[in-house]
Formats: structure tokens, C-alpha cells, sequence
């Protein structure tokens, strides 16, 4: 039987157990992450990269709040992570847009925005403008647009640079990562961890942090944690490669730096089925030419499909273990654009430092029956 | 251009077409397909890649690895391995990222 006893252990190697690991390694800890196969449901492989707060917590100001907090701080983030790695993750925040091609969703979003600009005062710029204006302002866009919101704290990054940046500069922080260790027992003993692999792998940990994705109900529970977590598939389109065009981000349409057109947004309820459908590329597709009606002869090279995590109220999760000391769950389904706030603040929370943020209204007494 | 002597044709009684590759007149066979008729015809790199401007030649001929991108007939990234040369057909080496125009008004 293999055997280590190492201090700190996260277990999950995607943007946010990255980001969290991080955090820790920067506040002096030893850390390690325990990451599992290639083949795993990996969020962080297939996502969008936005930087996104328009929307976000408008009925729940905890998470608007948090969500500030994050897009304020990912200019100096990305230049960090430059700096230490090399990588220019791409990022672009100078706003960006969510468009409409239904008069109901978007007189509700603008709704939700102004709800929102309540919670976030002066933190919280936003703008709403009808097709015409839209066309006015970008004369490709066709007939089927019917509204547009603006907030100019939005953006959008390139993700697997970013999961790349992240990679360098946990190792070059010291950070150890173990990959093809997949956790299927979270055994408390004492007051350390018995982590275990199917294959009898074992390691002994003073302190777990869960940042399993959608592996966090089944692991969590074995620490007394509650909350539970459920995919949500989003399906994707990538074009073939054009000169800088698109011009601006938006959450379903954007234009990669590298110069593909990614279109995206969906989301269906599928359990762990991260295929492809026909039916759901095809409405994509239609949105970017409803969008853009010069879109249309444009080569799709790729599409495919990712599951999201998600928590029963769609907001994040960090809590403590009521059980055990020093185990930590964090889950969110917006790990890019919280990957700033994670990478800045967690540390301070799980080793309960006086600077440590109030994350009181993102714990998970609220999911208590 | 230059016949070259990597392909060596089973066929025979096959009806002669010709084609423009880069502006230089070249001929093939009917049914031929289109990236094996540039080979033939002696070209080397038919594209450059988009991001560090590699030059690159048709490869898996199956559709899969993308490196057989032209411009077939004015239409950039066109796939050429999956294509049967025509008569007439005007294909060019590709050149990279292709251009659109989404910001002013046409």
C-alpha cells in the first residue's frame, strides 16, 4: 500500500482548485492537488472564458457583491499571472454585451439589471439599448436582434490559457499536482484526513479543500457537508479562423484572440452526457447569423459540449465542514470569472485570517431543510 | 506546372481536366481529388497556418487534420482533401485567417 502524509491537499485540479491552491501557496502553505483522469467531466476544458458580472446575484446580493469583487481584480490577475508564467491569457475587459432576439427575455433581463445596479450602487455600470440603436452603433447586426444590455465590467479571457497560466504558476509557487488520482474516500481520522484512490492509493492530510466539480456532492457528504451539486450542459461552435472582425464580446458571441468565432449559451438538464445534439448546434447557429447575417457563410471547424456545475440556487458554495476542522467545500459554476477573487481571498477564509472576506451569505446553512 | 513523379495513376481512359493553382494552368484526371491533383501538379506548401505562419501541405487526406486548406473558387478554408477537382476550378494556396467584415455597413 503507498502512503504519504502531506499538509494541505485540494482535491481538483481544475480553474478553481487552481485558483484556490494559489491563494494558499501564496499565504506560505505546502499544497498539493489531486487531480484526476483526462477523461473526467472537466468544466475547465470546455468553457467560454467570460469575465461576466452583468446578471449575476441580481436577486441575491452576497453573490453581486463577490462577483464585483472578482471582475475588479482580474486586470491585476492576469498581469500576475503574465508576469510569472509568460502566458498572456487574452485577457479583454472592456465590456461586453448580452443580446436578445426575444422581447420577454429581454425586457426581464433589464429588469434583473436594475435589481442588480441596487445591490452594486457606484460599483455597478450598465446600459440598455433597443435593435435600432444597436444597428445604429453596428450596422452588421441583422433585424432579429431586438435589445442589447452593456456593462462595461465585462470581458472575456482565453481559457485553456488561462488553465495553462494557472498550471506554471502553481508549480513555480511550489505547489506539487498528482495527476490520475481519483479520490473515492474522504475518511476523517483524528484530526487529519485518510484520502483514498479505487486503487488503494492512500494519503494522510491535515487539511482538504474540495474543489471536485461535479464530484462534490458524493465526497463532500463523507465530510457531513450538504451541499449538492448538479451538470448543466452547455454546447459550443468554434468557426474557422477570421482577422480581428467581431466587434465586441458578448456571453453568446465572441471572437477569440486566436481568431475563431465561438458561439455559445445553452443549457439543458442531461445528467453526465457531455455529447453534442444536433438540434442544440443548429439553434447556435442560427443565433449568429440571426446576429450577424455575414456570419452565414462562415465555416463552423468544431463544435462541442461541457457540463457546468451547478448548485441547487445557481450561487456559489463555500463552507466549512461542521463536523471536521480544517475541511473545506468550494464549488461554483463561474470558476473564470471567480478565479481573481479565489486566488486573492480564499486563503485568508480557510485559515480564518482577520482579513479573511464575509462569506457568510455563500455558505451552505441556506440549503439546511 | 511540373508533373511530379510521387504519384503514379492505375487508371487509365479517364477524361483530361484543367485547373488553376495560384494562376498557373495545371491539368488532372476527372474524378480526381482536388488536394492530390495540387500534389501532383508539384506544389509543396499550399498553406501558411494562421497563427505562426507555418507553411503546411495536405496531410491525413481524410478530412481530419485540416492542414489541405485552400481557397477553392474564391471561398477561403476550404478543405481539399474532401473535394473532386472540376474543370475550370480556380484554387489558391491558403493564406492564413480569413477576412469578414462585421463592422461597417455594406
Amino acid at each position: 500500500m503507498k502512503f504519504c502524509q502531506l499538509d494541505t491537499v485540494v482535491i481538483g485540479g481544475g480553474i478553481v482548485g487552481l485558483s484556490t491552491a494559489i491563494g494558499l501557496l501564496q499565504a506560505g502553505l505546502e499544497v498539493t492537488i489531486l487531480d484526476g483522469a483526462d477523461s473526467d467531466l472537466r468544466a475547465s476544458h470546455g468553457n467560454f472564458g467570460l469575465i461576466w458580472l452583468q446578471g449575476k446575484g441580481a436577486q441575491y446580493g452576497a453573490y453581486a457583491k463577490w462577483t464585483s469583487k472578482a471582475v475588479n481584480l482580474w486586470p491585476e490577475f492576469a498581469k500576475l499571472l503574465n508576469e510569472e508564467t509568460g502566458v498572456d491569457v487574452s485577457l479583454r475587459q472592456q465590456g461586453g454585451y448580452e443580446l436578445f432576439t426575444d422581447e420577454g427575455e429581454f425586457s426581464r433581463f433589464a429588469n434583473e439589471l436594475s435589481d442588480q445596479q441596487k445591490i452594486l450602487g457606484a460599483d455597478f455600470e450598465y446600459e440598455i439599448m433597443n435593435g435600432s440603436s444597436m444597428r445604429k452603433k453596428f450596422p452588421k447586426i441583422g433585424p432579429g436582434l431586438v435589445g442589447a444590455t452593456f456593462s462595461p465590467h465585462c470581458g472575456d479571457v482565453n481559457p485553456l490559457k488561462l488553465l495553462t497560466a494557472m498550471r506554471i504558476y502553481f508549480s513555480k509557487l511550489g505547489g506539487r499536482l498528482i495527476s490520475e488520482f481519483k479520490v473515492s474516500h474522504l475518511l476523517p481520522f483524528a484530526d487529519e484526513f485518510i484520502i483514498k484512490s479505487p486503487n488503494n492509493s492512500q494519503i494522510i492530510a491535515n487539511r482538504v479543500v474540495l474543489c471536485a466539480g461535479l464530484g462534490t456532492t458524493e465526497l463532500g457528504k463523507q465530510l457531513g457537508f450538504k451541499t449538492e451539486v448538479h451538470s448543466q450542459r452547455g454546447q459550443l461552435l468554434i468557426t474557422e479562423k477570421i482577422l480581428p472582425t467581431l466587434p465586441f464580446t458578448s456571453s453568446t458571441l465572441r471572437q477569440v484572440d486566436e481568431g475563431g468565432i465561438q458561439v455559445g449559451g445553452t443549457n439543458e438538464v442531461v445528467q453526465y452526457d457531455d455529447r453534442e445534439t444536433v438540434k442544440i448546434t443548429a439553434k447556435l447557429a442560427h443565433h449568429a447569423v440571426t446576429i450577424f447575417p455575414s456570419l452565414k457563410d462562415v465555416k463552423i471547424i468544431r463544435s462541442w459540449a461541457a457540463l457546468r456545475v451547478q448548485t441547487p440556487d445557481g450561487y456559489p458554495v463555500y463552507a466549512k465542514s461542521p463536523l471536521h476542522k480544517n475541511a473545506f467545500l468550494i464549488t461554483c459554476h463561474s470558476g473564470v470569472t471567480l478565479a481573481a477573487v479565489h486566488t486573492d481571498c480564499l486563503a485568508s477564509w480557510i485559515l480564518d485570517k482577520n482579513n479573511a472576506p464575509d462569506l457568510g451569505g455563500l455558505d451552505e446553512t441556506r440549503f439546511a431543510l | 506546372m511540373k508533373q511530379d513523379l510521387r504519384f503514379s495513376r492505375y487508371a487509365s481512359n479517364l477524361e483530361d481536366i484543367s485547373f488553376t493553382y495560384n494562376g498557373e494552368k495545371c491539368t488532372a484526371k476527372a474524378g480526381d481529388n482536388l488536394a492530390t491533383a495540387v500534389l501532383a501538379a508539384g506544389a509543396i506548401a499550399t498553406r501558411i497556418t494562421t497563427i505562426f505562419a507555418d507553411e503546411r501541405a495536405p496531410y491525413c487526406m481524410m478530412g481530419s487534420c485540416f492542414e489541405c486548406l485552400m481557397i477553392v473558387n474564391g471561398i477561403p478554408n476550404c478543405q481539399t482533401c474532401m473535394i473532386e477537382v472540376k474543370n475550370g476550378m480556380i484554387v489558391e494556396s491558403g493564406f492564413g485567417k480569413r477576412k469578414l467584415d462585421l463592422e461597417v455597413a455594406s
